[in-house]
This record gives structure tokens, C-alpha cells and sequence, in this order.
């Protein structure tokens, strides 16, 4: 996100996010590098046992994943009461370093970068409701799924003409058409309501729908249902249950989360099989559950991709 | 090449939007800037005071944190008067065109002040002491000498706008960059050719600009 611009066009904009993206990438691997004299901000666990190896990280010791903890709640997100970093994919990072006996580092990155960034080798992975598209299929590896995810719709909880409709309802993208509905920049709710012609899109970037949705400018909004658990359920430190709207029909189209990696890195399919060796562990020992239920986030779609 | 046929439809609406966005503006900005220019000029404190505060704030504040407080911050205040015809004022249209206006009002009615101060004074005396009143000196005298001063800076500015104008994409307007976004975040693989098309086009918009704008200057001088 770029606040402080004013006379500049898109073309410096974008060069200049790509060269503080690839600068910034650099100064941290610098950084990280003599790591023996700078305190990193890494949160971390201490040096443990080795249940999984990590030989495919580019730094030896550190877990580095590419997500934007900036409006990046429930994903990855600054704690408002302490301005740490909190998110229930934090606690798979930190769990999966665990495994490896390693310590974790999240490297901030603009969500529309990220891929960008990965390509540039700024971190090991990128893990942030990543999903694989036909797109993504051609530079990027992919990690075996670890969440599953709905597309939830939310109106405002005042609107008659969705007063007839519950959150056990199935519904579909039918439901929207003729609609004015928003979402996140880069969702996979974007590509799902560019497909119907009938649907009008708003796309916002970088702040989330819900606020113009409260404010009457939009009719609903389509996102993932792991977004809504924060922004509208209110689960999470922080979260606030938002009573001015409410969520109609069960999730739909699923898609699954996975951890994405450098398909020109050489180390990719070295680490891509590490990290899958750790999912499966978590996966087996109840702490995806666990965490998945903490954060509202647990159902019984998740056993389907083997979440016990 | 056939993506890019494909999604040049997409994108020729894209600049569509971005021109009515401007050429809504900018005429709004040239006319507020003429009056801010003459309040700031002003030898009347309630006059002058609050047009340089005007201009000083909106020129030292980003357009991005501007876009922001008069969509959500106007919106919302709107919103909550709970008058439909109020509630509803304030769309991503509306709030970039009031954004774009309000942001350039402040910098031609810079343009405009030095356009006038580069007027020598004894024409305006001249014009006093033959009998045309303040009015008539400043829009028979003043005025149709410094139009040509003027033109070069408004024309830069117009170009500018039209770049400018990329910031109504963050509040989900539909102009030439959030277009461009759009389809980068669906080819994030490959993104260049999509930088391409739009860089193209905001060229095709802003070079034959300049160069009606520089026929345009010619003859105006020619003509003086």
C-alpha cells in the first residue's frame, strides 16, 4: 500500500513497489544474514528438536514466508492491544517451525506483490489464503492443501430483502445477480464474480468492502469465509462481532489454502516436501484443528483434505 | 497478442472512465481556482485568510489520504443524516470527481496568481485611469493577457490529472488502473503486457494534448 504519494504516475508507483519489494527482500536476507549481532523481530520458538529436516531454506535456521499483516486479520495481523504480530496462519507458521526445529519470520509484503516477490526469492514461501489458479500453476509450486475454504455471503443485517434467508440456506452466485457486490482485491471471490456478467463487481484495494457495505453503497459482499470470522463473526483478538451485518447461505465454491514456493528456485521441491511432511504431522495431531477452532474457522469440510 | 485483444475491450473502458473523470474535473478545478486565485489576491482578510488556508492544506496534504476522508469520512457523515438522497451522494464517481476538483482548485489558483503577477501592474493602472471599472480591467485587460502565460501550466496540470486520476482505483472506481490491476492480479505470472497496454494508452491520451495545446498557444499569442 502507498499512502504517501501525490504527483506521481502508476508507472513510478508500480516501479518504485517493485524496487522497495526487491530492496526491502534484500536488506532483510542482509539483515537476517548477520543475524549474530541484529536482534530480528522474528517470533519465534527456541531451537528444538528435529522431527522434520529444512534443508531447502534459503536461510538455514529461519522459516521465511511472505503474507501482508496489514488488514490481514485472521490470516496474519498486528494484535491492536499489543502490536504483535498475531493470525492463525502465524501459528501454523510457528508450529511448522516447530517440527523443523527452526525459528519463523513473516516478511511484509503487499498482497498484490507477493508473487512477484517470490519470484525475486525475497522469502522461502508464501503462505496468505494462497490458492493455485492456472496462473500461479505456471511459476509456482504448491503444498498439499492445509485449509479449506468456503465463499461466504454477507449482506447488512437490516435489508429486507434478505430477511428471509439464514445462514443455513444454500445459496449460490444466482442469489447475486442484478446485485452491486464488492470484494478484496485479488480474492478468489474476484475471479468467481468476474465470471457472471450479471453480477456488478466492485473490487476495493487496500480496504476490505465491509464498510461501504454498512454504509448502504454496496448490496453484499462475497469473501472468504475466513475473512468473515474476523471481520464479521468477531473471532480474534481485536474482532468485534459487527451487528450491523449478517452472513446468509452456507459457504460455497471451496477452495483450498495452500503454501506456495518458487517453482526457479532450485531449492522449491526440497522444501515443498518438507513443509508437506509437516502438514500431514499437524494435520494427524490435531494442531490444525485446534488452531482452526480457535479462531472460528473449524468445520466438517476440513476432514475432507484429511484435517483430523 | 490474442489476451491482449481480449482484454482491450476492458481496458478502452477503463480510459473512458479515466477522461469523463477529467474532463469533469478540471473545468471545475479552472473555475474554482479563478475564484480562489482572485480571494487569495484579495485585500480582504475574510477573503484572503481562508482561500490560502484552503489552497495551503490541499496542496501539502496527499491525494490518497484526500480520496480517503471524502469517501469514507464525507460518506459517512452523509450516511448517518439517514436522508436517502444524502445517503447516496457520495459514490466512488462522485467522491473521485470532488477529490480530483478540490486537489487541482488549489494548484491552478497558484497557476492563476503568478499567471496575473507576470501582468505588468501599469496595464491594470492604465486600464483604472481610462475609466474601466475593477471588473471590467481585470476581465477586458488582465484576463485575456495572461490566457497565454496561463495555458502551458493548465495543459502540464491537465496531464497530470489525467495520471492523478489512478487514485479513484483504490476507492473501487472503474478507471484505467484499476483495470490495469485487475488484470495484473490475474496474471501475476506474466503481468508486462498489461503494463504496456495501459502505459500506451495514457500516452495516447496525454501526447496529442500537448501538442493541441502547443497549436493552440501559438495562435493565441499571434493573435495578441
Amino acid at each position: 500500500m502507498v499512502y504517501e504519494l501525490n504527483r506521481r504516475t502508476f508507472i513510478k508507483r508500480a516501479g518504485q513497489a517493485g524496487a522497495l519489494v526487491f530492496a526491502g527482500g534484500a536488506l532483510d536476507a542482509l539483515l537476517a544474514a548477520c543475524g549474530g549481532n541484529i536482534s530480528t523481530p522474528s517470533t519465534g520458538k527456541t531451537q528444538g528438536t528435529v522431527t522434520v529436516q529444512s534443508k531447502g531454506l534459503m536461510l538455514p535456521g529461519v522459516l521465511q514466508w511472505g503474507a501482508t499483516s496489514d488488514d490481514g486479520a485472521p490470516y496474519v495481523y498486528k494484535d491492536p492491544s499489543t502490536g504483535k504480530l498475531i493470525g492463525f496462519e502465524l501459528e501454523i507458521a510457528n508450529a511448522l517451525a516447530a517440527l523443523m526445529g527452526i525459528t519463523q519470520k513473516q516478511i511484509e509484503t503487499d498482497y498484490a506483490q507477493l508473487e512477484q516477490a517470490l519470484q525475486t526469492n525475497s522469502f522461502d514461501m508464501i503462505m496468505n489464503g494462497w490458492e493455485i489458479t492456472p496462473d500461479r500453476q505456471k511459476v509456482e509450486l504448491f503444498s498439499q492443501p492445509y485449509y479449506r475454504n468456503g465463499q461466504q455471503i454477507v449482506v447488512r443485517a437490516n435489508d429486507p430483502r434478505f430477511s428471509k434467508y439464514t445462514a443455513n440456506d444454500d445459496l449460490s452466485l444466482l442469489n447475486l445477480q442484478g446485485l452491486t457486490v464488492g470484494t478484496g482485491a485479488g480474492y478468489q471471490a474476484e475471479d468467481i464474480l468476474a465470471s457472471d456478467p450479471k453480477i456488478k463487481l466492485r473490487t476495493y484495494d487496500p480496504d476490505l468492502p465491509f464498510n461501504d457495505l454498512a454504509l448502504g453503497r454496496i448490496d453484499a459482499v462475497l469473501i472468504d469465509y475466513s475473512t468473515v470470522t474476523y471481520y464479521v463473526l468477531g473471532y480474534g483478538a481485536g474482532a468485534t462481532v459487527n451487528k450491523s451485518l449478517k452472513i446468509i447461505g452456507k459457504p460455497f465454491e471451496y477452495s483450498d489454502y495452500v503454501v506456495a514456493f518458487n517453482k526457479s528456485s532450485s531449492s522449491a521441491k526440497t522444501l515443498q516436501n518438507e513443509i508437506n511432511q509437516a502438514i500431514t504431522i499437524l494435520k494427524n495431531n490435531g494442531t490444525l484443528q485446534n488452531i482452526y477452532k480457535k479462531w472460528g474457522l473449524w468445520n466438517s469440510v476440513q476432514s475432507q483434505i484429511g484435517v483430523k | 497478442m490474442n489476451l491482449v485483444w481480449s482484454v482491450l475491450p476492458d481496458f478502452l473502458v477503463g480510459l473512458k472512465n479515466t477522461i469523463i473523470l477529467c474532463v469533469v474535473s478540471f473545468p471545475l478545478a479552472l473555475l474554482f481556482g479563478l475564484l480562489f486565485a482572485l480571494m487569495a489576491g484579495s485585500r480582504i482578510l475574510w477573503l484572503r485568510g481562508p482561500a490560502r488556508i484552503f489552497i495551503e492544506v490541499v496542496r501539502g496534504t496527499p491525494i490518497v489520504a484526500q480520496i480517503f476522508i471524502v469517501y469514507y469520512g464525507l460518506g459517512a457523515l452523509l450516511v448517518n443524516t439517514h436522508n436517502s438522497f444524502l445517503a447516496q451522494l457520495i459514490t466512488s464517481w462522485s467522491a473521485g470527481i470532488l477529490t480530483l476538483a478540490l486537489n487541482y482548485t488549489a494548484y491552478e489558483a497558484e497557476v492563476y496568481r503568478a499567471g496575473f503577477s507576470s501582468i505588468d501592474k501599469g496595464q491594470t493602472e492604465a486600464a483604472l485611469s481610462l475609466g474601466f471599472s475593477p471588473l471590467q480591467s481585470f476581465f477586458r485587460v488582465l484576463l485575456p493577457q495572461a490566457i497565454p502565460v496561463l495555458i502551458p501550466p493548465f495543459v502540464n496540470d491537465f496531464i497530470y490529472m489525467l495520471k492523478d486520476s489512478a487514485v479513484v482505483s483504490i476507492i473501487a472506481g472503474t478507471e484505467l488502473t484499476a483495470v490495469l490491476m485487475f488484470w495484473v492480479r490475474r496474471n501475476a505470472s506474466d503481468p508486462l503486457p498489461f503494463y504496456l497496454i495501459a502505459i500506451v494508452l495514457y500516452l495516447i491520451l496525454s501526447l496529442p494534448i500537448a501538442y493541441v495545446a502547443r497549436y493552440f498557444e501559438r495562435r493565441v499569442r499571434a493573435a495578441l
